[in-house]
């Protein structure tokens, strides 16, 4: 028996050190196991994958031959393949599951860096896009499910016919299971070698002997011979008699013992209702059907294509961090980017939230532009900024006259979307009418304009973002429960910039890039104290806030590195762990005390230590707070 | 009146056309728009038609079975009625496209050669009479479906044999599905025309003086109805089911079709 790999950490760790790699992601599909890394010692990297995996399996591989080893656009090409699910000969069949958990594995190394997330994200992206446009039309690729077409050709409902098979091993078994689950009738087993007696038992099916077989073959409606032997047992028999008994009525034979010969002893051609199939007509039927897949599949084979010379783009820019307008090297955006990338086909509804300056236009605009809407308007809309009482007229637009002032018939901006996305930002600053409003527009998908009787149908994805507690005030009441459940279909939380600490260094060098070009100044980096003090900084203002030190400091820079004199002043001072608390206004001394101890116990991973220091109390006096407000990890 | 019948015969001719064309389209595609479209069609179609026989009855003061070609109208009608029936209890739309070139001949012909002035002879306005040619025009009718499903039978059985599966084995619903209906209508249709060819005799024995069994259109059906016999003992008795039974239908249909349109117009 073969032992069987298991992709695991411990896996990529060892393939990835031993061969020197940056990133490295094995997984195994039903067609093979693969490895794709990204490294610069290719030729060991291919041996090192052998030695592990011949020694994991116990299987000798030579893989130095063309065949095994795929570089570049090729190599993209497979793993674009293997994400979409299509197998070697170009058919969507296989499981994306076990690809995409095995990426989890991966990830949980470490060992996927920008290559393989960009590659895993256009992925998802894909798989969905070439679901969606292939209406997942499934035939029979395979001969049991050729032999269950045939089937249920003749018999139309199967659960009162019956079923022989005739076979000398557990080679029928995932042909036995395919009958089970189209609820066939009856299942016989023709004894040879003393299988028969195991297979009835586990498919709840009878055992026949030879001898039995002339009076039973007449009840017989489908026949799979697998064994040669038995076939010439049943050849012996009066099959016109048989015939007879039957009535005449369709029979289905199907000879599957692969040694090469035909049918052998069997002619059935002189009983006219009898239809007989070898597994050559099995497999010529299974070959016309998959070139009908492959005229499906050169679809998918062109998106392959574009997507392997956007990845070089992408890969040439440099810029390997940054998706879109987006910088994420963190997992957790990493994560919100995949994410992206799978709902962005579809028109769900997605609410974004997340601090202030951490991004969420630029979020809603790449679901836009992955979406089927990117060739249509993206309208933003400030909820905050615009005054209340102007806001509903400024969405669902007015006719005129409806109210002082309006001297023309305004389009709303919702209308001004029609067909694209409308991105509505600070939801949570509007009022309990125009909610109202906005909700009959998610469910019905019509808007009435201010002052008049006309409702218009419009087809918008809608995306919002708050930065508020929605959950909270649907609590006090001041947003509607019913419209909260129906813009948050998806919720895309946008961590603070203090908890993807990685992303900082990213992000300074592309907007050092982008100030500097601005400026026409020559700054390319920033010194090592800087560097500290940006790492270490707690960013309220998220990424906003970092954009504008940097512009500041590349305006006040004189040279071509950025100093900590060029930085804003409130950088260098020493930690602010200010967390801005909206609701402080309404707590009492005791929540505060729960919250900002629950805040630092998570924020320094439960570092009991650091946290007394930092909170200036005794280990006991914690412990003793923690009991009582309940907190636990 | 007689210029508003003929226009409204070809436009109901013209639907049942484009009914055709929609279940081609649909055999070919077999998307749910086209079902739903195809539906309504069929039904306005029938719908119009129902106006129309009612519209010859008024005008010619009794029900459309006088001749040939009401007949043939009539007929046309009821059997759009069973199949849309069949249709919509056995969810299976593919069999339009196989079912629609009959109802479409059935009414070009009608239209082609019907007269709205006819007037009936004596022993025809008898309600004995329009019984009789009433279960005549069902067993036809069930004689027909069987005749068109064991057509398709056997070209899905041809398609399996050969093993070059194609747009048939595609498309098309089980053998056994199509076994079942055909000898299901045989069956029915044999029980109607049993009846129906008793009461005729019954009413022919008051009209012909001597030599009645000669009469051509007598000898035409009661050959119609051995060959049916045969189709229900040989299956039953001996076997010859599926594919031999389609044969035999088949067979029997061809005959009837022939014996019908012959007997009716030259004697």
């Amino acid at each position: 028996m073969r032992k069987s790999l298991t992709i695991d950490v411990m896996l990529h760790k060892r393939v990835a050190q031993l061969a020197s790699l940056h990133e490295c992601f094995i997984t195994s599909t039903e067609s093979g196991v693969y490895c794709f890394a990204e490294g610069t010692s290719g030729q060991t990297a291919v041996s090192v994958f052998s030695e592990v995996v011949a020694s994991s399996v116990g299987i000798r591989l030579s893989l130095q031959s063309s065949e095994f080893v795929k570089q570049g656009p090729d190599a993209v090409a497979l793993f674009l393949q293997k994400a979409i699910g299509l197998d070697t000969s170009m058919v969507v069949t296989e499981n994306v599951e076990s690809f995409r958990s095995h990426y989890e594995v991966a990830r949980a190394a470490g060992l996927t860096g920008p290559y393989l997330s960009k590659l895993f994200q256009r992925g998802l992206w894909l798989a969905e896009k070439a679901r969606m446009d292939m209406h997942g039309k499934r035939s029979s690729i395979n001969a049991d499910s050729v032999v269950l077409d045939l089937a249920e050709k003749i018999f139309g409902d199967l659960s009162q016919h019956t079923c022989l098979l005739a076979v000398s091993d557990s080679e029928c078994e995932s042909l036995a299971r395919a009958l089970v689950k189209k609820n066939i009738g009856q299942l016989l087993f023709l004894e040879k070698n003393g299988v028969a007696a195991k297979l009835a038992e586990n498919f709840q099916g009878r055992v026949v002997t030879s001898g039995q077989l002339d009076s039973i073959l007449p009840t017989v409606d489908i026949l799979c011979l697998f064994d040669a032997e038995l076939a010439t047992r049943v050849a012996g028999l009066k099959l016109a008699r048989v015939m007879n008994r039957r009535k005449n009525a369709p029979q289905l034979w199907v000879s599957l013992f692969d040694n090469g010969a035909p049918s052998g002893p069997l002619d059935l051609s002189r009983f006219y209702n009898v239809y007989a199939y070898q597994r050559s007509d099995l497999e010529k039927v299974v070959l016309s059907n998959l070139k009908q897949h492959q005229d499906d599949s050169r679809l998918s084979a062109s998106y392959i294509q574009k997507e392997i010379e956007a990845f070089y783009e992408w890969v040439d820019a440099k810029e390997q961090y940054r998706f879109g307008n987006i910088i994420g090297k963190s997992e957790s955006m990493q994560r919100i980017l995949e994410l992206v990338a799978r709902i962005a086909h579809t028109d769900i509804s997605v609410l974004i939230d997340g601090e202030s300056g951490t991004g969420k236009e630029l979020v809603a605009r790449a679901i836009h532009d992955h979406s089927t809407r990117v060739a249509e308007p993206f309208v933003v809309v400030n909820c905050g900024a615009i005054p209340e009482n102007l806001l509903e007229s400024e969405l669902f637009g007015h006719v005129r006259g409806a109210f002082t002032g309006a001297s023309s018939t305004k389009v709303g901006l919702i209308e001004a979307a029609h067909q694209g996305t409308i991105f509505l930002d600070e939801i949570g600053e509007t009022s309990l009418a125009t909610q109202v409003k906005l909700l009959r527009f998610l469910q019905e998908g019509e808007i009435k304009p201010v002052g008049s009787n006309e409702t218009k149908q419009l087809n918008v994805r809608v995306i919002t973002a708050t930065n508020r507690n929605l959950e909270e005030m649907v609590e006090r009441d001041l947003f509607r429960q019913d419209l909260y459940y129906r813009l948050n279909v998806i919720q895309i939380t946008l961590p603070p910039l203090r908890d993807r600490r990685e992303d900082i260094m990213p992000l300074v060098s592309h907007f050092l890039k982008k100030y500097a070009e601005l400026t026409h100044k020559f700054v390319v980096g920033v010194d090592e104290e800087v560097q500290h003090l940006f790492s270490h900084y707690d960013w309220p203002g998220n990424v906003r806030e970092l954009e504008n030190a940097i512009e500041r400091a590349v305006a006040l820079s004189s040279s071509s590195l950025l100093t900590q004199y060029d930085v804003p002043p409130r950088l260098r001072e020493p930690e602010r762990c200010v967390r801005p608390n909206h609701t402080a206004g309404t707590m009492s001394l005791k929540e505060v005390e729960k919250l900002h101890i629950t805040a630092m116990l998570e924020k320094h991973d439960w570092n009991y230590d650091l946290v007394t220091k930092i909170l200036g109390i005794g280990r006991t006096t914690l412990w003793r707070k923690m009991k009582e407000y309940q907190i636990s990890n | 009146m007689v210029k508003f019948l003929q226009i409204l015969s070809w436009l109901v001719f013209l639907m049942y056309a484009a009914g055709f064309w929609a279940y081609l389209s649909y055999f070919r595609a077999k998307s749910d728009s086209l079902s739903k479209r195809t539906r309504a069609l069929m039904l306005a179609a029938v719908g119009m038609q129902s106006v129309y026989l009612v519209l010859i009855t008024m005008e010619n003061g009794h029900l459309p079975v006088s001749d040939t070609f009401t007949v043939l109208a009539s007929c046309s009608w009821f059997f759009v009625l069973v199949y849309l029936a069949l249709e919509m209890r056995l969810r299976e739309m593919s069999m339009g496209v196989f079912f629609l070139p009959v109802i479409v001949l059935l009414q070009l012909i009608s239209n082609l050669f019907i007269s709205f002035d006819r007037p009936l002879a004596p022993v025809l306005s008898e309600i004995f009479f329009e019984v009789h040619v009433a279960l005549m025009i069902a067993a036809y009718s069930a004689f027909t479906i069987s005749f068109i499903t064991s057509i398709m039978y056997i070209l899905l059985a041809r398609e399996m044999q050969t093993k070059k599966l194609g747009i048939f084995f595609e498309r098309l619903p089980s053998l056994e599905f199509f076994d079942k209906l055909s000898n299901q209508a045989v069956d029915i249709g044999f029980a109607l025309v049993t009846v129906g060819i008793v009461l005729g005799v019954y009413m022919g024995l008051s009209v012909w003086e001597h030599g009645w069994v000669m009469d051509p259109k007598l000898l035409a059906v009661v050959i119609s109805w051995a060959i049916y016999a045969t189709h229900l003992i040989t299956r039953r008795a001996i076997g010859w089911q599926g594919r031999r039974a389609a044969i035999v239908s088949v067979v029997g249909f061809n005959w009837l079709l022939f014996s019908f349109l012959i007997v009716s117009t030259f004697f």
